[in-house]
């Protein structure tokens, strides 16, 4: 059962954000005057301080304790068109602070203007450039940052660079082939996109370019060699079947994979933290996930201690499914 | 101990008219999941082939059927076949067909009364017709008449679609007085807006229907398979209203507490959003 306020918030996101708009110049002004509308108040947790930034010349946010252990790099949903940075301020100063971590807003360049594979070459400039750094990394993103940051592993793993700790896609868009049934199936239930929104994202994102490409369709990537993954997932959004296909391609491929699913929650719920107890519940959930891959990797790299990582990993496939 | 009879939903031998799309559509899924076998009636026969045959996918028994639910012998025909397509008695019927009818008064041609007439209020009057007798002599069973908040609501340019809507309803309270103590249990379904395909085949004016084809996306509080459920299980309970949207349930609590005040606030609110 979904709180009181998940009941309240649904029909209000999907008022102001569901539509059926085909025409995709019409789509892109709606979707940014959503997206870049102060959806979420900045508020960021005592603590962590917030600066302007550049890295690997991609424009950004920090958000960083005062001795951070750790950086997480981020990328922000928003269709690939969209998206604004203050939006994540609460829940990343939250992963923050619970990390004592350094986060990094990736301002990445959005479509029509530079189409698929501009993010991609962001997102992963700015990996490349952080990984080479001492803290430990770690690769977060929601929606379409979700996307942009399995493709980012791929690319990765596929350039022989070092992999982060482990990474985190919540409700990504990971699938640009337009055959999964959610799409369909979930187009009535999802309180926020509708497969004509997302088809309509998808295009002018690619803008032409293949669709089947495991960069813009990373329920398509081969996924050997990939860090421990969380996802998280509503039932009834459009964008649930590409988290099931991730969750079993990553599986296949040995890759230690947490799916979290919940019911009757919108999409990515847990960045809402500040409005959904469920939102509440679930950031406790992602912050553990970190954390103990964190810690792993720490007991790693003390010679006695190599052989911790396995009791953590004992299981490559946990799911959780909250009802 | 007198054993207790199957809940009504669970196991039933089972027509649904409209069955092609919509919520006719998930009460042809939902029963199949609880179990039953299901008449897919539909006037487009290609629509009622494909759910049937998901429906057979799924490993359930469905049969697919053309019928027209305003065309009485029709109607006649397929409750005299029902038995034999089933392989037993029908238990539940579900009398969901209907089309959208919008327009100021005076401005809808007579013709689309009539029509909007014939399948929405004829149609539920021929299904109950037709089976009512039968599941009142089997002593066991439901009818679900799918009516709408539109039944009381009073929506303004809607006036064909709440005529019959309210009849719909009426003749649903009479049947469930009738049947009362029988063992058949009746249900009237009263939703608000559900995302069906009710605005694309039905006849509105077309500086309407954009609109209320958006409305159907931005303000659903609730899925047509989320309605088909609840439906169900009301009827299990022996429910006869069931309002599975709280701006329904709200129109409704208002409309019976201050009758007067509704209709105005009604056509004022109506006036603001329209012009």
């Amino acid at each position: 059962m979904a709180s009181l306020a998940a009941k309240i918030i649904k029909p209000l996101f999907r008022a102001m954000m569901k539509r059926n708009i085909q025409d995709p110049d019409h789509l892109v002004r709606h979707l940014r005057r959503i997206m870049n509308a102060p959806l979420m108040p900045s508020l960021i947790p005592r603590g962590v301080s917030l600066r302007h930034g550049r890295v690997a010349d991609v424009p950004g946010q920090w958000l960083s304790t005062v001795n951070p252990v750790a950086t997480v790099l981020f990328l922000h949903g928003g269709a690939f068109v969209g998206g604004r940075l203050d939006t994540y301020h609460h829940f990343c100063g939250t992963l923050a602070k619970a990390l004592n971590a350094r986060i990094f807003l990736a301002d990445y360049r959005l479509a029509p203007e530079h189409p698929f594979p501009a993010a991609t070459d962001d997102a992963f400039a700015v990996y490349s450039a952080l990984i080479k750094e001492s803290l430990p990394l770690m690769v977060a993103g929601d929606s379409a940052g979700g996307n942009l940051t399995l493709a980012t592993l791929l690319r990765a793993r596929d350039e022989q660079q070092i992999m982060p700790v482990c990474a985190l896609a919540i409700s990504p868009g990971a699938d640009a082939t337009g055959k999964l049934m959610s799409r369909d199936a979930n187009n009535d239930s999802d309180p926020m996109l509708s497969r004509v929104m997302i088809d309509g994202a998808t295009r002018i994102y690619l803008q032409g370019a293949d669709p089947f490409h495991p960069y813009a369709s990373p329920t398509r990537g081969d996924y050997q060699g990939l860090p421990p993954l969380m996802l998280t997932v509503s039932e009834e959004e459009c964008l649930r079947d590409d988290s099931y296909v991730v969750a079993e391609q990553a599986r296949r491929a040995s890759v230690p994979v947490t799916l979290l699913s919940r019911q009757d929650m919108p999409h990515v719920w847990p960045i809402f933290l500040l409005l959904l107890p469920e939102a509440r519940q679930d950031t406790r959930k992602i912050v553990r996930f970190m954390q103990s891959h964190l810690s792993s990797r720490r007991h790693n790299e003390l010679p006695n201690h190599s052989s911790r990582s396995d009791s953590l990993h004992a299981s490559p496939t946990t799911q959780e499914a909250v009802a | 101990m007198k054993k207790q009879p199957l809940p009504p939903s669970r196991n039933a031998a089972a027509i649904v008219t409209g069955a092609g799309s919509g919520i006719g559509r998930s009460f042809a899924y939902e029963l199949a999941r609880r179990g039953g076998t299901v008449i897919c009636a539909d006037i487009n026969e290609e629509r009622a082939e494909q759910v049937a045959a998901s429906l057979k996918a799924l490993g359930s028994k469905a049969i697919a059927r053309r019928c027209d639910v305003g065309d009485a012998k029709q109607m006649e025909a397929l409750s005299d076949e029902a038995e034999k397509l089933l392989g037993r008695p029908v238990t539940l019927v579900i009398n969901n067909a209907g089309v959208g009818l919008g327009g100021p008064i005076g401005e809808v041609p007579l013709d689309d009364w009539h029509w909007c007439m014939n399948v929405n209020l004829w149609g539920v009057i021929h299904g109950c017709h037709y089976f009512a007798p039968k599941l009142r002599e089997l002593g066991y069973g439901g009818i679900i008449n799918v009516a709408s908040a539109a039944a009381f609501g009073a929506a303004p340019e809607m006036s064909t679609y709440n005529v019959t809507k309210a009849g719909v309803l009426a003749l649903s309270e009479t049947l469930a007085a009738e049947l009362a103590g029988t063992g058949v249990k009746v249900t009237a379904l009263c939703p608000t807006v559900v995302p069906t395909n009710i605005v694309n085949d039905g006849k509105l004016p077309e500086r309407r229907r954009e609109f209320a084809r958006s409305a159907m996306t931005r303000f659903a509080l609730t899925t047509a398979d989320k309605v088909a459920r609840q439906t169900l299980d009301a009827l299990d309970r022996g429910e006869l209203y069931v309002l599975p949207q709280i701006d329904g349930r709200l129109a409704w609590r208002f409309k019976r507490l201050m009758p007067r005040l509704y209709a105005r606030t009604v056509g004022e609110t109506y006036r603001l959003l329209a012009n």
